[in-house]
């Protein structure tokens, strides 16, 4: 009976995560799916899709986005936390405040206090993507700092820093020999929670920057009101980027957590 | 460690900490403007904002927030023991992978796989048409609630996991020698150390629920009277363009969140106390 309940329920869990992406997957190589399943198959939807410049653009401005969300995250964050966890921990609370800052603003809120901001001078940054860019970093925060953070956390670096020095190494050595490379890890998959964030960020675009500079999620928003079945496409893209990419930064630490407060 | 690295590492902070004030403190606490009418104390924007028209909005997005949190905690924390309880190590690890990435995962793209599921002619619909049961229409409240639920089950059931880690199996065999049934056994011990993390899990499903804006605005193309939705109608659209209004009604879902937020912090300190004792 309780063997039962519990394969019941992970198979539950398995069908309702997989099933949508299956359907999709169907509908995009479907000539007509009117029936129970498609009449025939095709790849006409992904070579109409794959020929769109506009698909392009779109998908060149998402990876241009979220690679500059990693890398002013990364800039920020491994600095700031060096110094924080090596030289200031008291300082630590501060900045747990500001990175839980999100949970409280989302997207939409925070687009609504960034457009009156900076709709006029002295920072006229309103519709453009540097503003975008910056509000997308702001609102990954939380999952980068979580795993950054940890990183930091778990290889004690003031230790590793005092016995690099008795050793004989100086600061620029222990730095790079032995302290980067052992945060690396973490580094890299809050790097990647990050690109994940960023790819799939809908409600600051679309506030923030719209039509002027369609990302995907955006554009398939447009797209999907005249070819579904292109949209299926971009479904089965976006859903294997963010799968590829979140076991990827998984992969990449011990613990699998979801929560970032 | 020298003092180049020292300082530069100092100033980059600084830079990050000044970075924040500009793009994440100050539009947050530009909200409090509402309040203020050409230099004076005023209270004008919340009698806008406290039409019908918007507190159906705030209903509807508690009631939406309110149930899909449910139905997600309870399959979630079940799910969550049946991970628990499987003595396989490969299920464990593949379903708790596959859950923390399927909890992050929402906007255009899940609202338009589930549209191919459960849409007019959708797969799923389909079958319960041959089975002669009532179709699922996607679009309609209940609808909404199909969709959340894709992220909102395997939220919980990640968020369970470490709680359930706190239960020892040898309890429960104590338990059971004891002469206590499997019921028993969760009744007085089992759900009691559950209890605070259930209900810290469920505020975050509920804020996750309630300030959730690209599912639904893909799925209805923001025609759903919806807070998050009708924040972003008076800044979005061209037509209505009602910085004081979005402000105010942003203040309201803020407030929310932060209450959200507060109570969760309160239950993980009451589970840090239960696990302790």
């Amino acid at each position: 009976m309780t063997r039962l309940l519990r394969r019941l329920l992970l198979l539950a869990l398995g069908l309702y995560l997989f099933l949508p992406i299956l359907a999709s997957l169907a509908y995009s190589v479907a000539t007509s799916w009117t029936a129970l399943l498609p009449e025939g198959y095709t790849l006409k939807h992904w070579a109409n899709l794959l020929e769109n410049q506009r698909f392009w653009l779109s998908l060149g401005r998402t990876a241009l986005l979220s690679f500059s969300v990693v890398a002013l995250s990364i800039f920020f964050l491994v600095p700031t936390l060096f110094v924080v966890r090596m030289y200031y921990p008291k300082v630590a609370g501060v900045l747990e405040f500001l990175t839980l800052w999100p949970f409280v603003f989302p997207g939409v809120i925070l687009a609504v206090g960034l457009i009156s901001l900076y709709s006029g001078p002295p920072l006229q940054l309103a519709q453009t993507p540097f503003l975008l860019i910056a509000a997308v970093t702001v609102i990954s925060l939380p999952y980068a700092y979580r795993a950054v953070d940890n990183a930091f956390a778990a290889a004690d670096i003031k230790t590793l820093a005092e016995a690099a020095r008795s050793l004989g190494a100086d600061d620029a050595k222990t730095l790079a020999w032995v302290i980067l490379p052992t945060v690396l890890p973490g580094v890299l998959s809050g790097g990647v929670l990050a690109f994940s964030a960023a790819f799939g960020e809908f409600a600051l675009t679309q506030l923030l920057i719209g039509t002027l500079w369609e990302t995907l999620p955006v554009y398939q928003v447009q797209l999907a009101r005249t070819d579904g079945n292109g949209s299926a496409a971009i479904t089965v893209l976006s859903f294997l980027a963010a799968w590829g990419l979140g076991f990827w930064a998984l992969s990449l630490r011990k613990d699998a957590k979801v929560s970032v407060i | 460690m020298s003092l180049g690295l020292r300082w530069a590492s100092v100033g980059i902070a600084l830079l990050f900490v000044f970075f924040l004030l500009l793009f994440e403190v100050l539009p947050g606490l530009l909200l409090v403007r509402v309040f203020w009418n050409e230099g004076q104390l005023s209270l004008a924007s919340w009698a806008e904002a406290t039409r019908p028209l918007f507190q159906r909005a705030l209903r509807n997005s508690f009631e939406l927030a309110f149930i899909s949190a449910l139905q997600g905690a309870v399959l979630g924390t079940l799910t969550a023991w049946a991970l628990w309880s499987s003595a396989n190590p490969l299920v464990k690890r593949f379903t708790t992978g596959l859950s923390a990435v399927a909890a992050n995962f929402a906007g255009p793209p899940l609202a338009f796989a589930f549209i191919v599921l459960l849409g007019g002619n959708g797969f799923f619909n389909l079958i319960l048409k041959g089975l002669g049961l009532p179709t699922v229409d996607i679009y309609s409240k209940e609808g909404l609630y199909w969709v959340y639920l894709y992220f909102q089950w395997p939220l919980m059931t990640v968020l369970m996991l470490p709680a359930f880690g706190a239960i020892q199996r040898e309890w429960l065999e104590a338990a059971r020698s004891l002469g206590s049934s499997q019921w028993g056994f969760w009744w007085r011990v089992g759900i009691p150390v559950l209890l605070p993390s259930i209900l810290g899990s469920y505020i975050l499903l509920f804020a996750n629920a309630f300030g959730a804006y690209a599912t639904v605005y893909a799925l209805t193309q923001g025609q759903r009277n919806l807070l998050p939705l009708q924040i972003g109608f008076q800044v979005g659209g061209d037509i209505s363009y009602n910085p004081v209004l979005a402000s105010t009604l942003a203040l309201m879902m803020a407030l929310v969140l932060a209450l959200s937020l507060v109570l969760y912090r309160l239950s993980r300190r009451w589970a840090a106390q239960m696990e302790g004792a």
